[in-house]
């Protein structure tokens, strides 16, 4: 209706809207159709909850094993000796 | 109160500085710190086996290459660039491809939406306040894990990519040899996959 996206289309937008990515009338269509629409607000809040979840997840998740510690220092110290 | 962690990194020059007069303890921290970025992207492009290794040799040449760093990014930034060549290097002598043909699984057939494009039922937010208070939970975690490691290739590839926030879109095209526009749709797909599975979750209590 009006040019303006669908509710599928809107969350095919969603995770260009929370990466600052679409263009100013994408946004602006976007926006309208979010202000009628709670299941698209609801979902494009998810949308973001999820984003922040997922960088969460990839930038601490995860321990350096001791064993690769280890060898990174021993590399490290040798290229330093190498100069 | 400020984290000891937050301060040393807030001083860029002074690691770069502390890494190039061999200081061990600079060294640790950064390797310690950005372990996880680095092999979750390492991961996504050459698979589990070999993150490690990738990530040793690419510590290596940044290691060489750190007396010529100009500064035009953060170390950080820089330091996860290198880790994605490495890993792409690797993943080309292993002779792999990216392939873009799981990109229209069943998304033109998606049962949330009628015909029209319409959500079938009505969407609630998420129970959880916050993220933080999510992750809390171990079983999701673990969900989380299995779920990445089902996506097609391309999508965790994709993904992973963008939620260490250090590549600029057009970067994580020509890392994967994708068009921007389908960067765009594997990276949503992936969110999307994940977002339901959170969503099963806090319905049911389980993967």
């Amino acid at each position: 209706m009006f040019g303006l996206p669908n509710c599928k289309q809107v969350t095919e937008m969603s995770s260009q809207l929370v990466d600052h990515n679409l263009t100013r009338s994408q946004k602006f269509k976007l926006k309208l159709h979010l202000f009628v629409c709670d299941s698209c607000r609801a979902y494009i809040e998810k949308m973001r909850f999820t984003k922040t979840t997922l960088h969460n997840w990839v930038s601490g998740n995860r321990q350096i094993p001791e064993s690769l510690a280890i060898k990174l220092e021993e590399n490290f110290a040798q290229e330093h000796q190498k100069k | 109160m400020s984290d000891p962690m937050d301060k040393f990194f807030s001083d860029q020059q002074k690691i770069i500085e502390q890494l190039l007069a061999g200081d061990n303890q600079a060294f640790k921290q950064v390797t310690r710190a950005w372990y996880s970025p680095m092999y979750y992207v390492a991961s996504s492009i050459v698979g589990e086996a070999i993150a490690d290794e990738v990530i040793q040799e690419a510590w290596t040449s940044v290691m060489r290459a750190l007396p010529k760093f100009e500064g035009r990014s953060s170390l950080k930034s820089w330091v996860m660039r290198i880790v994605a060549n490495e890993a792409k290097t690797r993943w080309r002598k292993e002779s792999r491809s990216v392939s873009l043909e799981q990109i229209e699984e069943s998304w033109s057939t998606d049962p949330r939406f009628d015909g029209s494009g319409h959500w079938v039922s009505r969407q609630s937010s998420f129970h959880q306040d916050s993220p933080e208070a999510l992750m809390t939970a171990e079983a999701l975690q673990d969900c989380i894990r299995k779920h990445i490691s089902m996506l097609p290739s391309n999508q965790r590839q994709a993904l992973m990519l963008k939620e260490t926030e250090s590549y600029s879109l057009d970067e994580i095209c020509n890392i994967l040899e994708v068009s921007s526009s389908n960067v765009r749709v594997l990276i949503h797909r992936a969110r999307d996959k994940i977002l339901q599975m959170i969503e099963h979750f806090e319905k049911e209590g389980s993967c």
